[in-house]
């Protein structure tokens, strides 16, 4: 009969993920997504594991905790954010220790231990989140079956199928069904005669409809078995554990298959070394011979007891977890890869609420082939996590920036995966860069996301600096170059001489356009008496600006230096300030006879550049008349004017 | 008296000075004649005169010995004047002056006429 049931797995469907491995994995990373219990509505204790939908949510269901601490259902959307589906309130349902199966159109399924029949249900949340009591265990009314731990499988059809721990014709559980239209189905009972007993381990079907599953206990030799119900719906024992077949006692988890029809599992007690009995990972090959893939050992420290099942990817590595054990005392996520290499991927660290603790569940495999599970305790609120390995998903697609940018602006750029990032993939894209006026650093893709844009903030430079970027994830990388440029490319003074007075402005010139916000320059003074604003901004777009700059016009000659100052450079500029003033004032005669005139003549430092008015005055204006201004012409240095006397009015020589 | 010429930047001042025109001397050639002959005066001001001239008066201790204008104009600009002085034949040496009189002061001075 195995022979026939061998021949039969050649053609079983793939039953795991569809994700495609094209090279060896190393492991990237390990990053906790949800850590259970910081509130008191959240869940606790999630004993099952995750499910990821095709957009990349992931599901799952917590044992306790929730609104009426009798479980709940969660969800993890594409972006990482955690929601509370539904919570559990003893009337339709409580205590899940099963996870999530999603059908074709998004509606959840899953089973709870408790109910308000007492003996557990099958529950339903469709897509629009409206939770549905599909089926109460009622051994009185409804037929056999008491007490489901595992969670609900779906056919190609849409019949659901599952195993109650207890119950059943001979109280030693069942598999059960509910069809499309609703209908429950008593579809095989355990405990008669070697057949196994207590059924942990929900059910597995295949492409051509069989079902699969383990028992805890029972069969040959009491140390439970794998059993198989095939198309025509007749009951198969496929293989019983015990010392004498091979070693291996008491699968809590079910069946998984592989693409060519073998099947795999674990005990979680025994194994084929008579020095082990920590558990083991097993196949039944298409030839129906069973295989001890591994025993775990507690000594090493390795990994112990593992309670689930085994994932596979589609180049035939597999992966599973232990409840005990490991470096860290609280399990493992294992790995046997194709070749038959047995390592850890991470070892759990019992103890600290910086890990979680003692997964239950096994390893679910997202599109982009990374790892995520959980652990029922542990964390930062001590009530499990849900975990994630990732190991790049989907690698880089294109990577670019803008091909310059001024020293401490900021860099736009963007990249792009060959896939949709998901919370189980960081969509980290690592920039390295051969200058540290941009630094290296990260670029997340968000969940759900195929690429992002981002701006990398430059540092200042001094000096025009051609930088090389390579943007790199899932071993593609991709280069970039950008050019760095100093903001301020020129200061000048128009003019850069000028008399007191004389208007002056600055005008400063960048080596790109202003980026968006404008470009601020600080601008100072060497001179308090020369003026110029404190700051100005290059408008967004532009390349340049002007500013004035203003000189009293009782300034003296001197030369005043003016700074322009950016993120990157200081650049200065003297300004000459030629003085202006009127240097000697003689007369002619200066004795005269009162009445009589003398000529007044007013000299500058230097011929003025244009019409310069002197002020006159005389001490005594009733004896000694002058002009009240004098005007000296353009480009002369001097002008002349005449001084009155009042005749004869002093009877002695007057002197003043 | 001060005359000033300031702009924003600077302030300079200068000095002039301003007198009032006055005789400074008075001198007569020659100093002794013989009565009847003619003598010539000769005023000098202490500054050029004013426009319009400067208006000395003249005066004569015997004016019937010794005749002088009673006004003199130094012209603008002069700082000198000569005018003419008569004398009359006498019978024995005298001993006699000539003022001139402005708005300062006055000068002498002295001529001796001889009898022929």
């Amino acid at each position: 009969m195995r022979l026939l049931l061998a021949s039969i797995r050649l053609i079983a469907a793939l039953l795991v993920t569809g994700f495609t491995m094209s090279q060896a994995r190393s492991q990237t990373g390990y990053r906790l997504l949800h850590n259970f219990g910081a509130t008191s509505s959240d869940g606790i204790n999630p004993y099952a594991g995750v499910s990821v939908d095709s957009a990349g949510k992931v599901y799952g269901a917590s044992y306790s905790g929730g609104a009426h601490a009798l479980g709940m259902v969660w969800e993890i959307d594409t972006a990482g954010n955690y929601h509370d589906l539904h919570d559990f309130d003893g009337v339709d349902g409580a205590k899940p220790s099963a996870g999530v199966t999603f059908d074709s159109v998004g509606n959840l399924y899953g089973t709870c231990g408790a109910s308000p029949s007492g003996y557990g249900n099958v529950w339903e949340i469709d897509a629009a989140g409206n939770y549905h009591d599909l089926h109460d265990f009622d051994p009185f009314t409804d037929g056999p079956g008491e007490d489901p731990m595992a969670g609900v499988t779906i056919d190609s059809a849409g019949n659901l199928y599952g195993t109650c721990t207890d119950g059943g014709l001979y109280s030693a559980g069942m598999i059960w069904e509910l069809d499309t239209s609703g209908n429950y189905h008593d579809l095989h009972d355990f405990g008669a005669g070697t057949d196994g007993t207590d059924p942990k381990a929900g059910v597995t079907v295949d492409s051509a409809g069989k079902l699969h599953g383990t028992c805890y206990s029972g069969g040959a030799d009491s140390l439970g078995m794998v059993w198989e119900i095939d198309e025509s719906g007749k009951y198969h024992d496929l293989h019983d554990f015990g010392a004498d077949t091979g070693g291996g006692a008491n699968p809590i988890a079910g069946v998984t298959i592989d693409s060519a029809g073998n099947l795999y599992g674990t005990c979680v007690f025994g194994s084929a070394n008579s020095e082990s009995g920590n558990g083991m990972v097993w196949q039944i090959d298409t030839s129906s011979n069973y295989h001890d893939l591994h025993d775990f050992f507690s000594a090493n420290p390795e990994g112990a007891n593992p309670w689930a099942g085994v994932t596979i990817d589609s180049a035939g590595n597999l992966y599973g977890t232990c409840t005990n054990g490991g470096t860290g005392g609280g399990g493992i996520v294992w790995e046997i890869d194709k070749a038959g290499s047995y390592r850890h991927l991470h070892d759990f660290v019992d103890g600290t609420l910086a890990d979680g603790a003692n997964p239950f569940a096994g390893v679910t495999i997202d599109a982009a082939g990374n790892l995520s599970g959980t652990c029922e305790s542990g964390g930062s609120a001590d009530g499990g996590v849900v975990w994630n390995i990732y190991f790049g998903g989907p690698v880089l697609s294109s990577f670019s920036t803008a091909p310059s940018a001024l020293g401490g602006s900021a860099l736009a750029g963007s990249v792009s995966l060959a896939g949709a990032a998901t919370p189980m993939d960081t969509g980290t894209v690592q920039i390295t860069s051969d200058n540290s006026a941009i630094p290296s650093t990260s670029i997340v893709v968000p969940g759900g996301a195929t690429g992002t844009s981002f701006a990398l903030q430059c540092g200042a430079v001094t000096s025009q600096s051609t930088i090389h970027l390579t943007a790199s994830k899932g071993g593609v990388s991709k280069t970039s170059t950008v050019v760095l440029y100093p903001g301020l490319a020129s200061f000048a003074l128009s003019p850069a001489s000028i008399f007191p007075g004389e208007p002056c402005n600055g005008t400063l010139t960048l080596n790109l356009p202003a980026p968006a916000g404008g470009w601020l320059v600080h601008l100072s003074s060497n001179d308090k008496k020369v003026g110029v604003p404190s700051s100005v901004t290059v408008p967004e777009g532009q390349s340049a600006v002007s500013f004035p700059v203003t000189v009293p016009s009782a300034s003296l000659g001197e030369t005043a230096q003016i700074s322009a100052k950016d993120v990157d450079v200081t650049l200065s500029q003297n300004l000459n300030i030629t003085a202006l003033y009127t240097s000697a004032i003689s007369v002619s005669p200066s004795i005269i006879s009162a009445g009589n005139t003398a000529t007044g003549t007013v000299t500058l430092n230097t011929a003025a550049p244009s019409g310069f008015t002197v002020n006159l005055a005389s001490q005594y204006p009733s004896y000694v008349g002058v002009p009240a201004t004098l005007t000296i012409p353009a480009n002369a240095s001097s002008a002349t004017f005449q001084i009155t006397t009042k005749a004869a009015l002093v009877a002695r020589p007057m002197r003043c | 008296m001060l005359i000033v010429a300031s702009d924003a930047a600077s302030a300079k001042q200068t000095t002039i000075t301003v007198v009032s025109a006055h005789v400074t001397l008075l001198s007569l050639t020659p100093t002794t004649v013989v009565g009847g002959t003619g003598v010539t005066g000769h005023l000098y001001l202490n500054v050029p005169a004013p426009s319009g001239g400067f208006v000395v008066n003249l005066s004569s201790q015997y004016p019937n010995l010794v005749g002088v204008p009673a006004t003199v104009t130094v012209p603008a600009g002069s700082t000198d004047l000569i005018f003419p002085i008569t004398t009359m034949a006498t019978s024995g040496p005298y001993r006699t002056w000539i003022k001139s009189t402005d708005l300062v002061g006055s000068q002498v001075a002295t001529l001796t006429v001889l009898s022929p």
